[in-house]
């Protein structure tokens, strides 16, 4: 009852007291007319958090699954659009697959990058990247995300996220920036964020399937 | 009192500004009246904000992720083999086929030089060989039936997401020189040859658009070119483009100069 009052503001009725203890100056506004105007914020505030939050949640996939949705997009935008960068654009669940993952595209013909974000098999969005991004295209074959995050899971991750109350951030394959040894390689980055701990990356060689590097920061 | 105040000083601020625009804009001295005077006006390039937020932690960690990609250096490697690659089975498909096209249109050939010869049945004998000839057709035809659909089954199984538009509706009016297709700041402009203009004076129909498009929806502004046509301004069509399907849209421009708000359209798909 208090959190209502509180709520309605000085112009609600007291139980025990007249409704004009307040400064007589300020108009008052009746209490139908609040109650109303807070009940429609609620609902509407609600309803924006729902919708925002994602509240029809398409199935989820690996990012591989995704892949030829996006190279079909990214052929139709340019014949030598090729690979460069991948991460998930909603949340991995712990069995790697996303409800979106983003790709990135780079043309040497056009000189631009574009990305493609693909939900349920169908493309959800198209972008040009608003910045220069002159990276290497990954190489054809790399493993799946659901087998660079069980790599990475169990290697570190599974033990970080008990012991700080982490979550699994991002998700990412690139190639050239994270290994620095082999720059070659094409490899998923898993990055999991604490509260109460720095960040731990940890890089995964996308074609053996192997941790190679983890740091913290 | 304090609100009747502003209120006077709104007002008379108001009415200073409209006394002040009735007045004509004073010469410019040394400055002839019929003169051209260029202005330069800066506007923003418009932005589409994005539905949902994508590639965030690259957005986000873009100077590290560059300075990291700036320290690399590419190598190509071109290796050049002679090794057989293997064929396309439908190649050889083909090849069969036009070989069985052949075959038939001999057939269909001697059975024609035998017909020219018999202008008159004399038995029945000769009525049974005339049912077999026909058979023989009919066969052919199922024969061709099946090439047709197999060649079908061929171009709609390898389809791609592409866009083709089409015009007609010009027969009896002034025909554009061309026409401008825009979207995202991306502008083709597509000039009808002499081919399409005849086809278009004719009441038929001219293709002016057949390209790879990204599987969306897309919002294209057709802006039709030459003459009175450059008076209409630019027409917005939206439509949605399947994956791995040809999307047809028509534009029928028979009322276009005359409704100048929106264009016949019609969309279908392969």
């Amino acid at each position: 009852m208090n959190l209502i009052r509180a709520l309605m503001g000085p112009g609600s009725v007291h139980p025990g007291g007249s409704r004009y203890a307040r400064s007589h100056r300020e108009p008052c506004t009746s209490p139908p007319i609040r109650a109303l105007f807070f009940i429609t914020s609620l609902f509407f505030f609600t309803w924006c958090g729902a919708t925002w939050a994602g509240d029809n949640p398409s199935p989820p996939f690996s990012a591989r699954a995704g892949l030829d949705a996006a190279v079909n997009a990214a052929h139709a935008w340019a014949t030598d659009a090729q690979l460069v960068y991948l991460e998930n654009d909603e949340v991995v669940g712990p069995d790697g697959n996303a409800g979106r993952w983003g790709y990135l595209f780079y043309s040497e013909n056009r000189g631009r990058a574009r990305g493609y974000s693909i939900r349920d098999g169908k493309l959800d969005e198209a972008a040009d990247l608003d910045f220069e991004l002159d990276a290497p295209p990954v190489s054809t074959t790399w493993i799946d995300s659901n087998a660079a995050l069980a790599a990475a899971e169990k290697k570190a991750g599974a033990e970080y996220c008990l012991a700080n109350n982490g979550r699994l951030a991002t998700m990412l394959l690139i190639r050239g920036a994270f290994h620095e040894r082999t720059p070659d390689a094409t490899t998923w980055a898993i990055v999991y964020t604490s509260p109460t701990a720095p960040a731990l990356f940890v890089v995964v060689d996308a074609a053996k399937g192997e941790v190679v590097r983890m740091w913290r920061g | 009192m304090m609100r009747t105040t502003f209120l006077l000083v709104l007002l008379l601020a108001i009415a200073t500004r409209a006394h002040g625009a009735d007045k004509p804009a004073p010469a410019v001295a040394g400055v002839p009246a019929d003169s051209v005077i260029e202005t330069l006006k800066v506007q923003r390039e418009e932005i589409k904000a994005p539905k949902h937020e994508s590639l965030r932690f690259l957005k986000d960690h873009r100077v590290f992720v560059r300075s990291q990609l700036d320290r690399l250096r590419t190598q190509v490697t071109r290796e050049h083999t002679n090794g057989v690659q293997i064929l396309d089975a439908r190649y050889l498909k083909l090849q069969e086929m036009s070989a069985a096209i052949a075959a038939a249109q001999d057939t269909i050939g001697g059975e024609q030089a035998r017909a020219a010869q018999q202008s008159l049945l004399s038995s029945v004998t000769e009525l049974g060989k005339l049912e077999a000839s026909l058979d023989l057709m009919d066969s052919l035809l199922v024969d061709e039936r099946a090439r047709l659909l197999w060649l079908e089954k061929d171009f709609v199984g390898h389809q791609e997401t592409a866009l083709v538009i089409v015009i007609r509706g010009l027969s009896g009016q002034a025909l554009p020189t061309g026409i401008a297709i825009s979207e995202d700041n991306e502008v083709t402009h597509v000039t009808l040859s002499a081919a399409d203009r005849a086809s278009l004076a004719q009441g038929g129909i001219a293709q002016i658009f057949h390209e790879f498009v990204e599987p969306r929806t897309h919002a294209l502004q057709v802006k039709l070119e030459g003459g009175a046509w450059d008076t209409r301004p630019a027409s917005v069509v939206t439509l949605d483009a399947p994956r791995d399907r040809l999307t047809f849209l028509e534009l029928d421009l028979s009322s276009a100069l005359t409704a100048l708000s929106s264009l016949n359209t019609r969309v279908w798909y392969r």
